[in-house]
């Protein structure tokens, strides 16, 4: 690895790094250039000389040390969390994984990641604590990885004095990052206690409909999530396609479960004929649009398709407008047929299955006031059935039906 | 995520993709820079503790991997707490590529 060329001179940098294993009782290490933009040094944790054990049980608070081009030192822990983690944990997904940086959003945030939002304020609070107890500048970064940082102007201090601040630095982010890990033991781990028991219940039932599903479609299916504020949505299931057998039953995609009740769409039936996953995502590029489809909520996902390469590693490989154009080549299903059919499967099957207004997808939706939940699987699973059924007729009737034009 | 779930992601993909994962020493970024084809990659992984949330955290770890505009490995673990037991999921996921426009289809 390329080290870089210091500004500062290479025995300083290396008392800083003799300083924080004193401090910490760890290793640290020297950046590489290619880690360093925009500062003159860098010194940080070296996680590779520890055990795992030494690894787990590490006190973060001053996971680095750096100074600016600017000549201010700062000193920073490692992240706090992932918010996109935490945010997993309550289904919730966010599209801007920097939008809380804006403190003004934490409020509308705390609906839909309580715990998330409770442990940035904790962080918060604490730094303030600390700056005004030791006067410091203690700064709770809450992007996607938070982490806590302070700094101080190191403009016309000599080493000495650089190198007493930087400890004294130092010292106070392990105070404060061993007063967030408490509460995240504590408090934070009873929030989280809570949370699982409110969503163990809802978690062993949406289990129980992803499997029930795959017994009738044979399709693969794992949880949604929540990408808007109060969306209503209290669970959601996606389906997903399984590389080895790509040629399932697409007839159950998408299930939501709202306050009033449940929501079933199927794939998108210019997708039917699809033979593995280029020309499933190829079709998507091509304008193909599932109802309600999670994937097609996340930005790019379908502009590549897993392939193995020739080094045997599994890989994501781009679909590039060529292919695009040669592989999404869309099934037509005419609107009446579609039509016939829903009506044919709802009459057959005692439910009531629509063509949605402007895609080709099918659905169906029940209210669940009263319901308990075994009778809510049992609808779903009975809708499942319907819609699995006008798949298979649909497919048999679509056979050769490719729009040339694609 | 959590750190015994990173370790385990860290360990998939030294041994799958042949790379050293090394925490970075940067503030932001992926959960780790690596050297993949001699050049610099970026590792990023999730883990969970239900196992219908693999795919779904395989997606964001993959997201999270073309975010940063490199090349990368995304690692996505399902964890036992109990027995141990893991599943996961993992890929290579190449640097730039090329887009093509597509229409986004809306909430029902």
């Amino acid at each position: 690895m390329t080290e870089i060329t210091h500004k500062a001179n290479d025995g300083f940098i290396l008392k800083v790094t003799k300083l924080l294993e004193s401090i910490t009782g760890k290793p640290y290490r020297i950046s590489g250039k290619q880690d360093s933009k925009g500062v003159v040094w860098r010194v940080y944790i070296d996680r590779e000389k520890l055990s795992l054990s030494d690894r787990l049980s590490l006190n973060k608070g001053a996971k680095g040390v750096e100074e600016g081009e600017d000549g201010t030192i700062r000193v920073y822990s490692d992240n706090l969390l992932d918010i996109t983690d935490l945010a997993s944990d309550y289904d919730f997904h966010f599209r801007d994984a920097d939008v809380l940086l804006d403190r003004k959003n934490w409020e509308e945030y705390r609906r839909e990641v309580p715990r998330l939002i409770a442990e940035l304020e904790v962080a918060e609070g604490i730094a303030n604590d600390l700056n005004k107890k030791y006067d410091t500048k203690i700064k709770l970064w809450s992007g996607e990885k938070p982490y806590l940082e302070t700094s101080f102007d190191a403009r016309g201090m000599n080493e000495g004095e650089k190198l007493k601040e930087i400890e004294r630095h130092a010292r106070i982010m392990l105070k404060a990052r061993e007063r967030v890990d408490e509460w995240v033991e504590t408090v934070g781990a009873e929030m989280y206690r809570k949370m699982e028991r409110s969503r163990m219940k809802m978690i062993k039932f949406r289990d129980d409909v992803i499997s029930r599903l795959q017994d009738i479609t044979n399709s693969e299916y794992g949880s949604g999530y929540n990408t808007t504020l109060l969306s209503g949505i209290l669970w959601s299931v996606v389906g997903w396609n399984d590389k080895k057998n790509f040629n399932t039953n697409r007839g159950v995609w998408y299930v939501k479960e709202t306050k009033e009740g449940i929501a079933i769409f199927s794939d998108n039936f210019e997708t039917i004929n699809a033979q593995n996953e280029l020309e499933y995502n190829s079709i998507k590029l091509m304008g193909g649009v599932t109802a309600g489809d999670y994937e097609a909520r996340i930005d790019d996902i379908f502009s590549s398709y897993d392939d193995v390469n020739e080094r045997g590693w599994n890989i994501s490989r781009p679909i590039t407008q060529e292919e695009a154009m040669k592989y999404g080549r869309k099934t037509v299903i005419s609107p009446q047929i579609l039509e016939d059919v829903a009506k044919q499967i709802s009459k057959e099957f005692k439910v009531n299955i629509q063509v949605m207004k402007d895609k080709p997808v099918l659905m169906t939706e029940f209210q669940t006031k009263g319901l308990k939940q075994q009778e809510k699987a049992s609808e779903i699973e009975r809708r499942a059935k319907a819609l699995a059924e006008a798949w298979a007729r649909i497919k048999e009737l679509s056979k050769g039906a490719e729009d040339t034009k694609a | 995520m959590g750190e015994i779930g990173a370790e385990v992601a860290a360990k998939i993909a030294e041994k799958e993709y042949n790379v050293k994962v090394i925490l970075s020493g940067s503030k932001t970024g992926p959960d780790s820079i690596i050297t993949l084809n001699n050049e610099l990659a970026v590792f990023e992984a999730k883990s969970s503790k239900n196992m219908s949330e693999l795919v779904r955290n395989f997606r964001d770890a993959e997201k999270q991997v073309k975010r940063r505009d490199k090349a990368g490995i995304a690692v996505s673990v399902y964890i036992e707490k109990e027995t141990g037991f893991f599943e996961c999921k993992h890929k290579y996921v190449p640097g730039s590529s090329s887009k093509v426009n597509r229409y986004e289809g809306e909430e029902p």
